[in-house]
């Protein structure tokens, strides 16, 4: 009886923790921007944002979709000159055991076998295209900012939402650029 | 060692209890849905259907079992996600089932202990002879009914000590108008039969009026005499004057009062010499001793033996005073200290009454203790403080 209730103790301390431990704060890293082909570019990754919980969903074959959501600003205004979103879809095929990527700002897929490195690429921003040249004008300041959200999984049959966004403590990653001006981007 | 209150002993039970049985129950389901989760995952339903279009891949479609894997694939993600979240959330439930618990039980153990706090104050104030304390009532307090029933009694208390006040009053009334009839019937008869006599001779020009007339004259002034000492003594009672305390030492004033009386009795000092400075009121403790004494030489006609004791202990004045004489019966013992009662030919009955009220004045006690044939000894005790006598200016000022 006390081994049973010193187990339960023991079990209660530890669910009580991972209230704050089970929950992720993913941050981007890496974080590169520089002007290529006359357009500017973004390649970063995201750390930290991989749980058990959600190996278990990229696991299970349903398609997972993580939004990469850019806007710029002008320096000292709250409205977004330009705002759009890229997207990165995983889906497992549990028939053959591969994992598919599709990278929107790419434009086509990517396959794997390995676990790791499907999770590896699906978190990763290799140059993505923020803006032409021509958008930004001479002697103004800009900055921009990028966030990741994971969209909720839905299963169709049994109605149920599951809300990955909550081991992301439903905080998406933000990262915000230095102030910069056109000159800086041709420099 | 002090124990915990009340209340807070109530609590650690219950919150204990409440644990215990949260974790048990907690553990209960646990074991039971792990059970479940365990029996799911041992089918390996996943690896059988896959192993099944491995061999049959090219008789079967992918598509027709891509859905059922999928499915099976959602079944064990739904159960491992709902285990996960079982595990945080029962816990998270205990705790703040826990929390809810206690904050409920602190609400009904104030409703409960709040009005048992007054209750217990009241009781104190009653014990104090404070009859207008009344309880305030707590709706809400499950033990309202026992405020109620309790101010219904202090109530009737009240009422029943105002009508026993009023019939002791007129008791005392009674008994006072008693004696004062049966004292001032008393002379009246001689006084009578003196002026009928000295009427009698003087018309019938009697040869020795003047003996007769003189005889009358000196019952007449002897009756008088005793008629204006009853007045004199019922005035004194009744209109004893407030008490003026001061500091004084006491045993310099049973010194100063004795001389007179060691003529009617041996009288034997025992004071202690390390009495503390007196508070009471010099005049009235003369003569409560005067009339203790007086009282002692009085019951020893035939010069007896006192004993007059003086001593502190506990922050108590005890004084003694100590009598060889015949005693009071039991039955006299009961009534020595009423007015007007006396055991004495010529006695008012106000004298012990008097010593009474007076060392009441001074928040003592006297006790009377007495065997026939072999004495009486009277125990006073005082116990009062500087800071006794704004208390008292505030009660007896009157």
């Amino acid at each position: 009886m006390f081994g049973a209730l010193s187990k339960q103790i023991t079990s209660l301390v530890i669910a009580a923790s991972s209230l704050f431990s089970s929950h992720l704060t993913p941050v981007f890293e890496n974080c590169t921007y520089s002007l290529q082909n006359d357009v500017l570019r973004f390649s970063a990754r995201i750390t930290n944002c991989y749980n058990k919980e959600i190996e278990q969903v990229l696991q299970s074959g349903q398609q997972i979709q993580l939004e990469f959501r850019y806007q710029i600003f002008e320096q000292g205004d709250k409205m977004p000159l330009h705002a759009n979103s890229e997207f990165h879809l995983l889906s497992y095929d549990v028939v053959d055991k591969f994992y598919t990527i599709d990278n929107t700002e790419l434009g086509y897929s990517s396959i794997f076998e390995d676990f790791e490195e499907a999770k590896d690429y699906f978190i990763l921003l290799r140059d993505l295209q923020i803006q032409h040249i021509d958008f930004f004008q001479e002697g103004r300041q800009y900055y921009f900012e990028i966030s990741a959200t994971l969209h909720p999984v839905y299963l169709a049959e049994m109605e149920k939402n599951i809300e990955l966004m909550k081991y992301w403590k439903n905080k998406s990653p933000t990262y915000r650029t230095a102030p910069f001006s056109l000159q800086d981007l041709e420099s | 060692m002090k124990l915990p209150s009340f209340k807070l002993q109530i609590i650690v039970i219950m919150f204990i209890l409440l644990v215990v049985s949260g974790l048990f129950t907690r553990y209960f389901f646990m074991t039971q849905f792990n059970e479940y989760s365990k029996d799911i995952t041992s089918l390996n339903l996943y690896d059988k259907v896959h192993d099944l279009y491995g061999k049959h891949k090219d008789t079967i479609d992918k598509e027709e079992v891509s859905p059922i894997l999928t499915d099976i694939n959602k079944i064990e993600l739904t159960t491992y996600l709902f285990r996960k979240e079982m595990t945080l959330y029962s816990s998270l439930y205990v705790v703040i089932s826990g929390l809810v618990v206690l904050i409920v039980m602190l609400v009904v153990l104030t409703l409960i202990t709040r009005p048992l706090s007054r209750l217990q104050s009241g009781t104190k104030l009653i014990a104090a002879d404070d009859l207008q304390t009344r309880i305030r009532e707590s709706r809400f307090s499950p033990i309202n009914g026992l405020i109620i029933s309790f101010n219904n009694m202090v109530e009737e208390l009240a009422s029943n000590r105002d009508k026993l006040l009023q019939a002791e009053k007129d008791m005392m009334w009674r008994e006072m108008a008693q004696v004062m009839a049966h004292e001032i019937k008393n002379p009246l008869t001689p006084l009578r039969l003196s002026a009928e006599r000295m009427e009698m001779k003087y018309w019938g020009k009697s040869e020795n009026f003047d003996k007769i007339f003189q005889d009358s004259m000196e019952v007449i002034n002897e009756e008088i005499d005793n008629l204006q000492h009853l007045v004199k003594e019922f005035s004194k009672f009744a209109r004893m004057p407030s008490a003026n305390f001061n500091e004084y030492d006491i045993n310099e004033q049973i010194r100063d009062i004795i001389p007179p009386y060691r003529g009617e009795a041996d009288i034997t000092l025992t004071l202690d010499f390390e009495l503390p400075s007196f508070y009471g009121d010099k005049m009235q403790m003369k003569q409560v001793f005067v009339n203790l004494i007086q009282n002692a030489i009085q019951a020893m006609p035939a010069r007896g033996m006192m004993e007059i004791t003086s001593k502190h202990e506990n922050g108590m004045f005890i004084f003694m005073i100590k009598d060889s004489g015949g005693g009071i019966s039991p039955e006299d013992m009961e009534r020595i200290f009423r007015p007007y009662y006396t055991t004495k030919e010529k006695g008012t009955g106000l004298g012990l009454s008097i010593v009474k009220r007076m060392i009441t004045q001074h928040q003592g006690t006297i006790e009377v203790d007495s065997k026939k044939d072999e004495g009486t000894i009277f125990i006073i005790k005082i116990n009062l403080r500087k800071k006794d006598i704004e208390d008292y200016n505030e009660n007896f000022s009157d």
